[in-house]
């Protein structure tokens, strides 16, 4: 029988999305990852997690700037 | 199950001579194709380096004329990003992807043949516009507006084979995409990929991302050229600023192109010679992803002296350094790999240990022209050029010389000779950072960049710079040697050539047959 994979949920994408950013993760983080996560929410993820990096950049930049 | 079948040991079956290789959809034949060209590409555009050198090696004009060495500046740079680096990379990956995935070709296997067969005529047009009225473009490698719009008929050629080379690009990346996405042996999933697949996966989505805007790019320079448009002409309310911001939209993403293959390389060999698996292989993958997605944010750091408004200085400063952590995940990671093992230091190890050494430091002064303040200091100077040699020659050159001294074996059969290998090593090594390392303080002293005379207080470093350029350009010959003795005989390498080298290509015979994994491997 094969064994159900179960869809990762979205804070768990996100979870690994962000660990992306830092280019660090366990490898047992990696393995659960690579079973649970669905590649479309990866993508969508990614996007999202782009978009928060050059969010808090500004904010940054903004808080630096006033 | 057995990697060859007995009747694929009899090679091919198809035309012979000249026509195999036209014909060809063999990705062995279309990978060794791609690497005689880009060294064919590396040693023409080292011809114009060593012109460059030799015109610099004293103050005054000696050598060639100022025009001339403009053109020489400008198409050293284009052969070297697109005929030599960018192909030796997919020559790499031709090769290697479906003998390290199982698969028994590339998925596309003609559009493999065009892909390749693109690029002669592309080289014959970029190499062949120094002898039209005018020479070739002499913009610079960036081709920035608006020198790029005034230029004669060698730039009209010149981006006409920027095009040609990237169609080539997009359908190698595509190819590979689907390869590595699709033609995996059963049982090797994504997380028991090699990391030099990781590492082309990713490069292959960036190709396809950012090749499309050059294209569009130095369409808009012909347009503006011959049709009338004014996308970068200021008199017909058009900007040339714009087309830095466009052209370092690819032209960011495009190091990483030509490095993230490279970190591949050195993450295969350097576990084998360390008798270690690659420490952090999860965290190598993500941070691949990562240096790819950060990639896109951060163009405008070419473009500080540009003129921006503080914020986005401040913005793209922030962003290029947050992009080092990554990369130094990656650095980390080697050394860590390296941490207690059983260290061997044969030929592919040499290369691929010098390559962490100097690639470092490149990264290094990569992070100090981040900082805005000093990047407007050092804009245009020799700091630049010395920083950006030390990433794509210590980096990409290194990492290509320390693959090819590892599948060498693979490919011909023989083990290089170690004696040879070691000097062409040592001799780069050397001659490379007596070329380059003078160059940081060139440039921190105010020498200006593409100029073909210099003030006489820049004369003893550029003489010395040139002495260790012809050093270099002569060590390469040295390969040339290595390569011939390779290919017709010496000692005989086995399946897995080097003791503890891990992976599906090392369990094909070598040289590796024709044919492989007709059958898929099964990987457990």
């Amino acid at each position: 029988m094969t064994p159900v994979r179960k869809q990762a949920g979205f804070l768990v994408t996100m979870r690994a999305v962000l660990w992306s950013f830092f280019g660090v993760r366990k490898r047992q983080a990696y393995l659960d990852d690579a079973g649970s996560l669905n590649p479309l929410a990866v993508v969508v993820a990614g996007v999202l997690g782009g978009a928060a990096f050059v969010i808090i950049i500004v904010i940054a930049v903004q808080v630096v700037l006033a | 199950m057995a990697a060859v079948t007995p009747d694929q040991l009899h090679g091919h079956h198809g035309p012979t001579g000249l026509m195999r290789w036209l014909t060809t959809t063999n990705h062995k034949d279309i990978g060794t194709m791609y690497m005689i060209f880009s060294f064919i590409m590396f040693l023409s555009g080292g011809v114009l380096a060593l012109t460059i050198r030799a015109e610099l090696f004293q103050p005054g004009l000696q050598v060639v004329q100022p025009e001339f060495f403009n053109q020489l500046t400008t198409m050293h740079g284009l052969i070297m990003v697109f005929g030599a680096i960018m192909p030796a990379f997919v020559g790499f990956a031709n090769w290697m992807i479906p003998l390290m995935i199982g698969a028994s070709d590339m998925a596309f296997a003609r559009m493999n043949n065009w892909s390749f067969w693109l690029l002669p005529p592309a080289a014959i047009l970029l190499i062949g516009s120094f002898f039209v009225p005018g020479g070739a473009t002499a913009a610079g490698w960036t081709l920035y507006a608006p020198l790029s719009v005034q230029m004669g008929m060698g730039m009209d050629l010149a981006i006409f084979a920027i095009h040609i080379m990237g169609i080539s690009s997009i359908m190698g990346a595509i190819n590979i995409v689907v390869t590595v996405l699709n033609m995996r042996a059963p049982g090797m999933t994504l997380m028991k990929m090699p990391l030099f697949c990781w590492t082309w996966l990713i490069t292959a989505y960036l190709l396809i991302a950012v090749m499309p805007v050059l294209a569009g790019a130095v369409t808009m320079i012909l347009t503006d050229r011959h049709f009338g448009t004014s996308f970068f002409n200021a008199a017909g309310g058009g900007d040339p600023v714009m087309y830095q911001h466009i052209f370092w939209f690819f032209g960011h993403p495009e190091v990483y192109i030509m490095i993230l293959p490279a970190f591949g390389i050195v993450s295969q060999i350097i576990p084998t010679f360390a008798r270690k698996p690659l420490f952090g292989y999860a965290s190598m993958v993500y941070a691949t992803a990562s240096i790819a997605i950060l990639s896109f944010a951060v163009w405008a750091h070419h473009m500080f002296a540009t003129g921006m408004p503080a914020a986005g200085q401040l913005f793209f400063m922030y962003a290029t350094m947050l992009i080092a952590v990554p990369t130094g995940v990656k650095v980390f990671n080697w050394v860590a790999t390296m941490w207690r093992g059983s260290l061997t230091f044969e030929t592919p190890m040499l290369w691929a240990t010098g390559f962490i050494f100097v690639f470092t430091m490149g990264g290094f002064t990569g992070l100090i022209c981040a900082i805005a303040p000093i990047d407007i200091q050092v804009q245009d100077t020799y700091y630049v050029v010395a920083h950006f040699h030390y990433v794509l020659v210590a980096g990409s050159l290194f990492a290509l010389f320390a693959g090819a001294y590892y599948w060498l074996p693979k490919w011909t059969g023989h083990m290089p000779n170690e004696s040879l290998g070691k000097l062409h090593f040592w001799c780069s090594m050397v001659f490379f950072n007596i070329t380059f390392f003078p160059m940081h303080f060139l440039g921190l002293a105010g020498m200006p960049r593409r100029i073909p005379d210099y003030a006489l207080q820049f004369a003893d470093f550029n003489a010395l710079a040139s002495v260790g350029a012809f050093g270099f350009g002569l060590s390469q010959l040295i390969f040339i040697v290595v390569v011939v003795k390779c290919i017709r005989g010496g000692e005989r390498a086995a399946a897995r050539s080097w003791e503890s080298a891990e992976g599906l290509e090392w369990t094909v015979p070598s040289p590796a047959p024709h044919h492989t994994f007709e059958e898929a491997p099964v990987v457990r």
